[in-house]
Formats: structure tokens, sequence, C-alpha cells
């Protein structure tokens, strides 16, 4: 069977100190077939070296976009971007990886520090070739990951950082290698090991950045799954069906949303349901356990709440953790990459009347909203009604 | 001895005012504090006469602080 590997890519990026603008830029292109990220560093600091490296990326991830291929990209570029006079630098650094879902890599680097390569918790050594393109010497190197293999791309403010201060020579690959594994231990995702990248280079240079510094985390795993059951079936005969589709699928995160639900799958299962003992929020009926499902919240208000949430995802920074079922169904929604819902159709004619004097969402029509958005968020949604 | 109250928290009994019932459960005179252990439960099936609780083995519809109150006192009469 083909490997189908989920890549997850977090990007952080300091500023030199009193630039408002990082001369750092990252673009990633995602298609069906493959995972691109490009990088560019720009020449010196400021507005000048952000509008190189923006140039830079946005020509890479343009002629990406149209499959054209990474030699001809980077030919493209080293061909069309002048070089400074003055210090017979290119204006700015380049690379590209091209990852494909059966774990395959395409690296080409130009300028930029190495690629880091790590697997369970060693790093790997990434067999490069120097190639000419365009008169350029590049990098290039092809080989395969798995799932839980950890790459860093990073500038070269990340490698230098603290030098002369803090470290005599930086902060050093081994720097960076050993603050990946610190924090990717913490987290399942890329983005905040790639922040608390940024936060370690931030204080090697003491809160001053002598350089722009970005690290970009690239993780390899395993396509997470989310089973979502809500609503009884139409007709409740098919009960004891809905509740072993439910349960048959393996390795996936369990949810249910709806009291009744709640209590058709403790019978279904032979198990107890308890609701929990708080109100997280008021305006949130609290959630409830059942032994074997990973989490069982209230059906339509959560649902509706867990819609408005999500739309709101980008602006909702809260720092304090919250539990109640809306935001906890959120996150799990959040890390899965596939997302089955299982929906009930049966019509609880208590629930009619407040849906529209509240402005409440059908169950159906929440359901169809939130794969509307899990869609844009790259997830693939597949709903099944019973 | 301990009176069981359970509060139904499904979406119906949500909207149709278990809250006010919980507030006064968590805020009951001092002398009942010791006597009633409060819990919530997901759905009784009654959604169209919520909101629901149920007091021992006593399940009360359309329910109101009130009429739960007068039940646990009634339960704990029963069980002196």
């Amino acid at each position: 069977m083909v490997m189908t590997l989920k890549i997850d890519v977090g990007v952080a990026s300091l500023s030199k100190y009193k630039e408002e603008v990082c001369g750092d830029t990252v673009e990633i292109v995602k298609t069906e077939q493959s995972t691109t990220i490009v990088f560019s560093d720009g020449l010196g600091s400021g507005i000048k070296a952000s509008i190189l490296s923006i140039l830079t990326t946005k020509i890479a991830s343009g002629l990406l976009k149209r499959n054209v291929s990474l030699e001809q990209v980077f030919e493209t570029i080293a061909d069309t971007l002048p070089t400074c006079k003055v210090r017979n630098l290119a204006y700015s650094t380049l690379s590209i990886l091209r990852l494909y879902p059966d774990g395959r890599c395409h690296l080409i680097e130009y300028d930029n520090p190495s690629l880091l390569w790590i697997r369970k918790k060693k790093p790997l050594s990434i067999k490069r070739k120097k190639r000419q393109i365009a008169g350029k010497e590049t990098m290039e190197a092809q080989f395969f990951i798995e799932p839980g293999d950890l790459l860093v791309m990073i500038s070269d403010g990340v490698i230098n950082a603290g030098v002369g201060g803090l470290f005599r020579l930086g902060l050093g690959y081994e720097g960076v290698i050993n603050s990946v594994l610190d924090w990717a231990i913490e987290y399942d995702d890329s983005q905040p090991v790639a922040e608390r990248v940024t936060d370690v280079v931030d204080a090697c240079y003491l809160g001053r950045p002598g350089d722009d510094s970005t690290s970009i985390i690239i993780t390899a795993r395993n396509p997470r799954t989310a089973i979502l059951l809500t609503g009884p079936p139409a007709n409740p005969k098919h009960d004891q069906d809905l509740v072993s589709k439910f349960l048959e699928y393996k390795n996936v995160r369990r949810i249910v949303c709806g009291g009744a639900t709640g209590n058709l799958v403790a019978r279904e299962m032979g198990r107890e349901i308890k609701t929990n003992l708080k109100y997280e929020d008021p305006s949130v009926p609290p959630t409830a356990t059942i032994k074997g499902i990973d989490l069982v919240t209230e059906g339509i208000l959560t649902l509706n709440k867990c819609l408005t949430k999500l739309k709101n995802i980008d602006q909702d920074k809260k720092t304090e953790p919250l539990f109640d079922g809306a935001t906890l169904l959120c996150q799990s929604l959040m890390k899965a990459d596939r997302i089955i819902f299982l929906v009930g159709t049966a019509v609880n004619p208590a629930h009619e009347e407040f849906m529209n004097s509240l402005q409440l969402l059908t169950r159906m029509e929440v359901v169809k909203r939130l794969q509307t958005l899990l869609t844009e968020m790259d997830k693939e949604v597949v709903i099944e009604k019973y | 001895m301990i009176v069981s109250v359970k509060v139904c928290a499904g979406t119906s009994c949500h909207l149709l005012g278990n809250q006010e019932i919980i507030d006064v459960l968590e805020n009951m005179p001092a002398q009942y504090q010791n006597c009633i252990m409060v819990g919530f439960t997901s759905c009784f099936g009654a959604c169209e006469q919520g909101p629901c609780v149920l007091v021992s083995d006593k399940l009360i519809y359309q329910a109101t602080p009130e009429k739960v109150i007068q039940a646990i006192k009634e339960e704990l009469r029963s069980k002196k």
C-alpha cells in the first residue's frame, strides 16, 4: 500500500532589532501531489531585504503552482534576479523543498543553512550533491522521510544567534537541534515548535536580534482521522447499525455530539454515560464521558458555538486554556486531517421552536458549514446521513 | 442521608432555564448543602417538558427552583 504522509509545516520569524519587517520570506505551495516549501532570505535587513525575498518566493511559488519543475524554477530565479555589484553576492538566498505523500523529498538549496533531518531524536545526514544551475552552485538532495521525522529549515540568523555575545560562535546547528528536540516532545504540531525555536533565538540575542531569523519546522505523520456522530438516526431500528459503524473505524478520535446521541451510544456499547459536574462556559452545556469515546458533548448548541469559534480562529488568541465542549470540539476538529461526520436525521420536535427564535442552525446545516470551513483548512471531510 | 439531584443538561433543558435551578442548588442554605448531591445528566428524553430534574427517583418536569426545593424537602422528610 502506498504510504500517505501528512506534512505539517510551522513557520516563525523574528525581525532584526529595530526593523519593522522581516527580510526572510516563506511560501508554502500545497497541491494534491505535493507540499512545497519555498524559503528565501533577502540580502541585508529591513524593507529592501523583505522585498527581495518576497520577490524570490513569489516567483518561485507562482511557477510551482503551474507545475514547473524545481530545476526550472531555480533557473528562472537565478536568471532573473541580479547580484549585488558591490559585494558580488546574490540578492537573496533560496531553498526549495518538495515533499510527496509517499515520503519522497527533493531539496535544492542555494546559500541557506543546510536543512536538518531528525529521526527518533537523532540527526540524520542528507546526502547532497553540488549542482550548477544557471551558473549558481546549488546543493541538491533526494531522500525519503518516514512518519515521525522532523525537518528543520532555518535562516542564518538562527545559526548565528548570540554570536559574540552569549555564545562565541552562535547557537549553531547543534543548539538548533537541541532546541527543536526539547520542544518537539511538548507539542504535537509544528507551529508551536517553530515559535519556541524563535523564542530561543530571541533569548540568545538577548531580545535584540542581530539578524532576521526564521525557523521552519516540518513534521511528517500519518493522517489523523476523527469520526463525529451527531443525532439519532431517523429510523430507531438503525441505532445499532449506526453505532457499529461509528465504532468500526480503528485509530480514530471518536466524538459524540448530542445528549440523546450520547445515551444511544452508551446504551449500544453497554456502558455508562457520566455528565461532567461543571459548566465551563454558561452558554455551552457540560461535556460527558463514555469509556472508549474521546469526547462527548451536547449537540446543537455546542456545534453552533464550535462553528463560530472555527470562523474566528485567527482572532481567538485567548491565553487561558478553555475546557467547554465547543472549544474541545473545535480543537479535536483542528487536529484532524480527515473528519467523518455521521449525521442522524431524526428531528427533535422540542428543538424546532428554539432553532428559529435563537437563530440556531439545524444539525445538518451546521455540519455542512463546518464541512466548508474545514475543507478550506485543507482537511478532508465526509458526511454520511442516517 | 444524601438526596441525589440530577439536572438535565441537554439542549432543551439548558435553553428552558436549567441554569436558574443550578444556581439555586449551588447556593442552598447550609443545612441542605450536606444533604444533597448535585449532578448533571445528558437527556431524560422529555425535551418538550423541560427543564427536567431527577430528585432521587422522582422526575420533575417543567422544573422550577421552587418545585425542586419542595421535592428535596419531601425526600428528606420521607427518609428521616
